[in-house]
């Protein structure tokens, strides 16, 4: 039933501005797949170029083995939720989920049956014969995920369906749908910009910026071994350090202002000599205490968030980094207490001084 | 695969080329007609002589300066009537407020030729008012003709255009506005001139310019009470239509100077509107307060006396329909018998009415819709052409689109003269910039991205706009067309001149009943044509469960 999408050397451009460059990729048949970047990246334009609603200048897009860019958007077997769902407001519910099925000339027996069972999939069985004008946002969604599916497509696109829901209905949906996505086992196309929710949702997610996919990979792969500077900075947050490689004692590793050398065992062959890199520490991978060995710092705030509390430290060349650790029983560090940093070595990443590549090993990128 | 062709010819590219030839066989070639018309003749070629002898004589060129001077002053005069009138409405808590509304409508729906001939009834030469003014006050008076009478009528006329537009953009004003001037110290008329006023001053503008243009345009009224003051639109008309001596090339260049003044006003507006224009959505609109002593008083006052003076010609009309006549004569007692021979004469205009109004404003909603479509959904140069073509009717005046129709489809194989095409013609290409306007903005409010769902679920492009976007569309659509309906079963200027006798409607018998002087038939005539109007009205209030109808 459902089909596996290969890009090839796609091309997009309005005029003479090219938004797309040129892009290759392969999603797998059955898979959850997020485009994720900041706007403008990109990536609803690709999505819309699944459909067809956006023209194609060059390349190809292929369903399994067929070549779609001359198939009208109508007749490409395609699901789509939309950011503002897109409900047609003058049908019921029931109408509207039942309107993709009128269209392929399903009996209407059938059709009633098929409405009826994907309404209780997705849990919206009493609202059939209501009209869509006063339903919450989150009702909305469903009767748009409901009328996406209940066609049988090949791919199910999502354009930034949660967007429009408040931060707990967001949560709610977002099980809601990587649920049904698994129960009916159909390749989805997911857009977002929130990478919180990319992480949750998806199998792989491909993160875009300016056109170009950045990291192709599983969501961990992407948090933890990003390809690039943008990537790291892009999935959750990370402090950079303008840093240089050294040897110490037979090992290489990364050589801190003031003496602290942090060595590595996790290194790729390129990282040699004492090249200059950008070395990418979350805010959790760095170790906090007040007495014993580390980076020397001295705390510039404390911003307590219940269950985690974050700070900030200025180092020795007054570069400030954001560090992360569980809060404890009554006590925040004040400002102007001095402190050690440790560094967690084998999480930390260590990029060349261009930003473009990850030095150390473990990197799974899809793209390129 | 095949690689196939990148634009296909898909059904809306017929529907943009047919809706293009529409208006270029309808609008572009007619009116090009009178343009060379005006300036050329088959004996002497090219030819400046029928604007030289327009130029040349106080007699034609006074009717111009008579024709901008009552406009001008009724433009003027309806927005003093009508800005106020709906900013009281809006504010102020008036008793009867639903009645007031729908008598407002009324008294503009009614043809305004009706209404100058109600003031004659009353304060014409042998009204009872001229009498009361004469003989009680020892005043003389002549009764209300030329200069006077034409602005009275003309202005009790069009002020609820001007109530319509400020009324509705009143309510698009937030109240947090106004509290926010409150707050800043800013109330009273201060906060009116310096917060209100110019909010509003772009759709005052547009409400006046469309006040300008029907008052410019208007027929009937300058013909019915005007008697010596001559302007323009009878001046056509006399010439095109006059047996002897009447000649259509002068009437050509005086539409052309016509057509010229509307279009630089037009402009003109444009140009000040475009700068000058706010988009503002109330989340808070402001209510009506209730107001106590003076102000309750004098709001309640003004408004009553406003809406009981343009109220008062359909009661004259409707009182005297009632009325023996003898002859051309009112004689003593009351009856039917205007009614009997309405019926009896006038059958076929009722009919005629009714379908021809019915097929032009089916053709208006349809055509409307697909045009907006196409403009708003379907951009391209050949669309933004069309957008711009279906603006022109705006600044047709009635006669001249009514001459221009008659020169262009006098003779085969386009002969339309004397058949009813040609008035539901002239009828549809009058109003779509209405509708056209309407639908777009309707459109605008309807995300894209529906049209889309509804392709993603296999339905072509012309079935999502049949089940899907039309529907979304039909009750603003419909809302602006009763509008349309009404102002089309009203329209004179154009159909004075289209009509032949098999072809007569409600409206120009009533102009044509005046005219031969059998007030009585007219006046039974006049009130079955308001009464249709108040039914079909209260009948889309009942069905649409609200009281806006949108221009």
């Amino acid at each position: 039933m459902s089909v596996s999408i290969s890009f090839q050397n796609i091309v997009k451009k309005y005029g003479d501005n090219t938004i797309i460059p040129n892009l290759s990729l392969k999603i797998r048949d059955g898979e959850f797949f997020t485009l994720l970047g900041p706007s403008g990246c990109g990536k609803t334009t690709l999505l819309r170029m699944i459909i067809g609603f956006n023209s194609i200048e060059g390349g190809q897009i292929s369903f399994d083995d067929s070549v779609v860019n001359d198939v009208p958007p109508s007749k490409r077997n395609i699901g789509m939720v939309f950011q503002n769902y897109a409900i047609f407001p003058h049908m019921t519910v029931g109408e509207n989920v039942a309107f993709g099925l009128k269209n392929r000339k399903v009996p209407k027996a059938e059709i009633q049956q098929r409405v009826d069972e994907i309404l209780k999939v997705v849990r919206i069985d009493n609202l059939k014969d209501r009209l869509p004008q006063n339903m919450s946002g989150g009702q909305q969604q469903r009767v748009a995920l409901a009328r996406a599916i209940v066609i049988h497509p090949q791919v199910l696109l999502m354009d930034e369906p949660l967007s429009n829901l408040d931060a707990k209905l967001r949560v709610e949906m977002r099980d809601a749908i990587r649920d049904i996505q698994h129960r009916v086992g159909i390749t989805t196309v997911y857009v977002t910009h929130d990478q919180e929710e990319a992480l949750a949702i998806s199998d792989r997610i491909g993160v875009m910026n300016g056109g170009v996919l950045q990291h192709v990979g599983t969501p961990q792969n992407i948090y933890q071994r990003p390809a690039n500077i943008f990537v790291s900075t892009f999935i959750g947050h990370s402090n950079i350090l303008d840093l240089h490689l050294a040897d110490r004692d037979g090992k290489r590793g990364v050589l801190f202002d003031g003496g602290h050398f942090v060595p590595m065992d996790n290194l790729t062959d390129r990282a040699s000599g004492n090249q200059q890199v950008k070395v990418s520490i979350r805010p959790e991978e760095f170790i906090v205490s007040t007495d014993g060995e580390g980076l020397e710092g001295e705390v510039v705030d404390s911003i307590f968030l219940g269950l985690h509390t974050h700070s900030y430290i200025r180092l020795l060349n007054g570069t400030v980094v954001e560090t992360v650790s569980e809060s404890r029983i009554n006590t925040l560090l004040p400002a102007g207490t001095k402190v050690r940093l440790q560094v967690k070595a084998e999480k930390i990443n260590v990029f060349t001084a261009d930003g473009n590549t990850n030095l150390v090993q473990g990197v799974v990128n899809d793209a390129v | 695969m095949l690689s196939k062709p990148k634009r296909r010819l898909d059904a809306w590219t017929v529907v943009t080329a047919a809706c293009t030839l529409f208006f270029l066989l309808f609008l572009v070639y007619p009116i090009s007609r009178i343009f060379i018309q005006s300036v050329h003749t088959a004996e002497t070629g090219f030819t400046l002589a029928y604007f030289r002898k327009f130029f040349s004589k106080p007699y034609y060129t006074n009717a111009l300066l008579n024709s901008f001077k009552v406009t001008l002053c009724v433009t003027v005069l309806a927005a003093l009537v009508g800005t106020p009138m709906a900013y009281i409405l809006r504010t102020v808590q008036i008793k009867g407020k639903a009645v007031l509304e729908i008598l407002i409508i009324i008294s503009m729906l009614s043809p305004p030729f009706i209404g100058a001939y109600s003031w004659v009834l009353l304060l014409g030469r042998s009204g009872p008012i001229t009498w009361f003014i004469n003989n009680v006050l020892h005043i003389t008076f002549d009764g209300i003709y030329g200069f006077g009478g034409i602005l009275l009528v003309f202005t009790m006329q069009l002020y609820p255009l001007i109530y319509m537009y400020i009324s509705g953009a009143l309510k698009n004003m937030d109240d947090s506005l106004n509290e926010a001037s409150e707050s800043l110290g800013c109330v009273g008329l201060s906060r009116i001139f310096k917060v209100v006023l110019p909010l509003i001053l772009p759709t005052l503008l547009s409400g006046c310019l469309l006040v300008f243009m029907r008052a410019l345009a208007d027929f009937g009224t300058p013909m019915l009470i005007g008697e010596g003051y001559r302007v323009m639109p009878v001046l056509i008309f006399n010439e095109f239509i006059s047996e002897m001596g009447g000649n259509d090339s002068f009437a050509a260049a005086l539409s052309v100077i016509m057509v010229i003044i509307t279009t630089v006003l037009f402009l003109a507006q444009r140009y000040i509107s475009g700068k000058k224009s706010f988009s503002m959505s109330a989340t808070h609109p402001m209510s009506a307060k209730k107001a106590t002593g003076v102000k309750n008083v004098a709001a309640h006052v003004f408004v009553y006396l406003v809406v009981g003076i343009s109220i008062l010609p359909q009661l004259t009309v409707a009182f005297t329909s009632f009325k023996n006549t003898s002859g051309r004569l009112f004689v003593d007692g009351y009856s039917l018998n205007s009614y009997r021979e309405a019926f009896g004469k006038m059958g076929t205009s009722i009919v005629n009415t009714f379908v021809y109004s019915i097929a032009a404003i089916v053709l208006v909603v349809i055509l409307g819709t697909l045009i907006a479509y196409i403009t708003v959904r379907r951009r391209s140069k050949v669309t933004g052409a069309l957008d711009t073509l279906t603006m022109m009717p705006y600044i047709i005046p009635g006669s001249v689109m009514g001459i221009s129709l008659l020169m262009a489809f006098n003779k085969q194989p386009l002969m339309l003269m004397g058949t009813a095409a040609i008035l539901i013609v002239a009828y549809v290409i009058r109003r779509l910039p209405y509708t056209i306007r309407s639908s777009s903005a309707i459109l605008a409010q309807i995300s894209p991205s529906v049209e889309e769902a509804s392709i993603s679920l296999g339905a072509s492009h012309m079935k999502t706009f049949v089940r899907v976007t039309a529907p979304m569309m039909a009750p603003g659509v419909v809302s602006g067309a009763i509008m349309s309906w009404m102002t089309i079963i009203s329209e004179l200027s154009a159909s004075v001149l289209l009509y032949v006798n098999t072809t007569k409607t409600l409206t120009i018998a009533v102009y044509t009943e005046i005219v031969r002087g059998n007030y009585g038939v007219a006046a039974a005539l006049s009130v079955i044509l308001t009464l249709s109007t108040v039914v079909v009205l209260l009948i889309f209030f009942r069905v649409s469960g609200n009281r806006e109808i949108s221009m």
